[in-house]
């Protein structure tokens, strides 16, 4: 695995090297043609650009000097393929991007479709990234039975750290908590409230984003610069509407959001109160997500307005960031215990070729061996009964021979190939790769 | 004017529910101006002559005969028409732009065919009579104490959560009620069914003496209480339904906290009184006035 993610790398600099849809499906098929044997699957999101490769045994990575069209891509081959792709410095990417293989890889994807390593950890959203990445390899054809196996293994990881820890089921982001935890002790859905979003930053985003996927259905984008609240709404939902004309979409909120950067409460307690007949004393939740407050704290003590400022969200965010903390260690644990178990599967599965070879070396030396003793045995007019035995103890010496040495090698799969037996076996019996 | 209303018969609200129908249908088809004031206007009408009709009818009745007064499937499915006819005034009026009348209408006057083809049937006897609303009469005001009591509940719950949302407690996993839309809800439900079921309780329990008696112990501190309750109910739903901020936040609750407070009084109405004893335990001076009244 070659990439970045919040980790290691500034929102400017993902943004460079991260790819749309339709650019990440031109990358793979770049990917393919340079690299025809490599398996690759490209995750891109806000957060991360993560570019998984694998190789067959028999196509090693190999140096620029020596390459072959065969030849496997190395972590600089795949540096230099995202600079090419992004436009971008080689020399930049090196020192930004982070490699991991083998095991640490496995783990490294595990950890990621379980949202472990996401900002806001616990979010649900990665592993259907995780998903759509795989999906778009597999109809770009650069997948192969280790990616599949990966892929499809961490889905099942991410599933499984879901289902026997809380720690995707506490919200953790301030937007989250609001939308999430707050709206749903006031009304039974949003689908029929009417919602007023003022401002369109980064915290109005995150917070449309949850609203719409709660079920949200109208939800007015109020903004000072109408454009950027007409691009908010295109890009995620709802409506854009003018600035000015804010106090008659007051009139018909049930909920008001504020998350604008206005140095002054935006609503005031004397602009409240020339909407406040008009609204017929109905139900206002206010949540102010901005800092300073778009909201005057005073509204808060009109009857049927309940407000909550970032303050008041904080201490449900604290509370959850510290269950799911309580949570990490059986995650880790689910994520540790997965990856032995896939790397197990995959030493197991990668010493069976191996192990056929060597049975039918020596299956091929016996039946050398046998048809020239038949021969002999023949003219010395040996019973068949007698010459039967004679080719059962030769096969029962063949099984003794390589049962030790079988043995042996699947423990040492087992043990994660740590003494090379594999590889000695290979050169021992001549097995070639 | 007495002439008059003995004049009102089936086929004076028969036909205005027809043109009401009709200005109904007519909605896709031709552009009437006033067609909405014309069909609340033909909706009354059809309501009131149905109305006068079926209390001129009963008038009749009380005058004497072993025949109960509405004991019969002829009146009762006046009865129920005329509560249909009612519910879609009211729909109609809270929706105009809604086709209910599409449905209701037609059912209205199905069930006034309904009548007229049982016209002839015999009606059940006073004795019958009494059995059947005091039936519908004892049911009714369960369900209707049942639903102020559930209103009384349902309130308390939201103040409870609106003083824990007002003091940042939204979000904690303990102790958790409904959410205020929820409560609002039950509290407006409540009010609307206990309201229906004393009116109905109401109403049978004036029918069921009227069978039984022949006239209604109006002195009575439950009936009195129990007709207290109902005007209160009636006000507060009317109230509920046209008067937009009754119905939001906790206007509806003080609403409902409020028709408790007359249950309460008509509970002490009834229990402190005869009213709702069965005759072996009533006072012999009423059971006596009982049996002379079905007699009579």
């Amino acid at each position: 695995m070659v990439g970045c993610s919040h980790q290691q790398a500034a929102v400017d600099f993902r943004e460079q090297l991260s790819f749309t849809s339709e650019q990440a499906r031109a990358a793979i098929d770049a990917f393919r043609q340079r690299f025809p044997t490599a398996e690759m699957v490209l995750l891109s999101t806000c957060n991360r650009v993560e570019v998984y490769t694998t190789t067959p045994a028999e196509h090693p990575p190999t140096t620029a000097v020596n390459r072959t069209n065969d030849a496997a891509p190395s972590r600089d081959d795949v540096i230099h393929f995202l600079a090419d792709q992004r436009n971008l410095s080689p020399d930049r990417l090196l020192e930004a991007l982070i490699y991991r293989s083998g095991t640490e890889a496995v783990t490294h994807l595990f950890t990621v479709a379980a949202s472990l390593d996401s900002m806001v950890v616990g979010e649900t959203q990665i592993l259907a990234q995780v998903k759509e990445a795989y999906d778009l390899a597999c109809e770009s054809g650069s997948v192969g039975p280790l990616t599949h196996a990966a892929f499809q293994a961490a889905s099942r990881v991410a599933r499984r750290v879901q289902r026997e820890t809380l720690i995707h089921r506490k919200r953790v982001s301030v937007p989250s908590v609001a939308v999430g935890e707050i709206i749903p002790e006031f009304f039974d859905s949003l689908g029929d409230k009417t919602i007023v979003l003022m401002g369109a930053g980064e915290m109005g985003r995150e917070a449309l984003r949850y609203l719409i996927d709660a079920g949200a259905k109208d939800v007015r984008i109020a903004n000072r610069n109408v454009d950027r609240a007409e691009f908010l709404a295109s890009e995620i939902g709802g409506v854009a509407i003018v600035w000015e004309s804010l106090d008659e979409a007051l009139v018909d909120a049930d909920i008001i959001v504020g998350t604008t950067s206005s140095s002054e409460p935006i609503i005031t307690k004397q602009r409240f109160a020339r909407v406040q007949s008009a609204r017929h004393q109905r139900v206002l939740l206010a949540l102010d997500l901005a800092v300073p407050r778009d909201i005057d704290p005073s509204i808060g003590q009109i009857n049927d307005v309940y407000l909550y400022c970032v303050d008041d969200l904080q201490a449900a965010c604290e509370r959850n960031r510290q269950e799911r903390k309580r949570e990490w260690p059986k995650a880790k644990r689910i994520i540790d215990e997965e990856t032995a178990r896939f790397v197990t599967d995959l030493q197991h599965r990668a010493t069976g070729p191996v192990i056929q070879r060597l049975r039918d070396h020596a299956g091929e030396i016996k039946r050398e061996e046998w048809i020239r003793l038949e021969n002999r045995l023949k003219q010395m007019n040996i019973s068949p009964e007698a010459r039967q035995e004679i080719e059962k103890s030769l096969d029962r010496l063949v099984n003794k021979l390589l049962h030790p040495p079988m043995a042996s090698l699947r423990d040492d799969a087992a043990a994660g190939h740590q003494r090379g037996l594999l590889e000695a076996l290979k050169q021992l019996f001549s097995l070639g790769d | 004017m007495q002439n008059f209303l003995h004049g009102i018969s089936v086929t004076c609200f028969v036909g205005s529910y027809i043109v009401a129908l009709l200005l109904e249908l007519s909605r896709g088809a031709i552009r009437i101006p006033g067609r909405g004031l014309l069909t609340i206007v033909f909706a009354v009408a059809g309501l009131f002559s149905h109305l006068v009709y079926l209390g001129v009818r009963a008038s009749s009745h009380i005058s004497g005969g072993e025949a109960g007064l509405f004991a019969g499937w002829y009146d009762w499915s006046l009865l129920v028409a005329w509560a249909l006819a009612a519910c879609y005034l009211i729909l109609y009026l809270r929706r105009p732009d809604t086709i209910v009348g599409y449905f209701l209408l037609p059912t209205v006057l199905a069930l006034v065919g309904l009548a007229l083809l049982t016209r002839d049937w015999a009606p059940f006897s006073r004795v019958e009579a009494v059995g059947v609303w005091r039936s519908v009469h004892a049911l009714s005001m369960t369900v209707g104490a049942a639903a102020v009591l559930m209103g009384f509940i349902a309130g308390l719950m939201y103040l409870i959560k609106a003083w824990r949302l007002k003091a940042k407690q939204a979000g904690a996993s303990t102790l958790r009620l409904p959410n205020l839309e929820r409560l609002q809800l039950m509290n407006r439900q409540s009010l609307v069914v206990s309201t229906i079921a004393v009116g109905i309780g109401l109403f049978s329990g004036i029918v069921m003496n009227l069978n039984r008696w022949g006239f209604v112990a109006w002195s009575e501190g439950g009936v009195i209480l129990s007709g207290v309750l109902f005007i209160w109910l009636v006000i507060a739903t009317a109230v509920e339904f046209f008067y937009r901020p009754a119905r939001e936040g906790r206007k509806i609750v003080y609403l409902t906290l409020a028709s408790f407070g007359f249950l309460v009084l008509t509970m002490y109405g009834v229990l402190s009184s005869d009213h709702g004893r069965s005759a072996s335990d009533q006072p012999q001076s009423l059971s006596g006035r009982v049996t002379t009244g079905v007699k009579s």
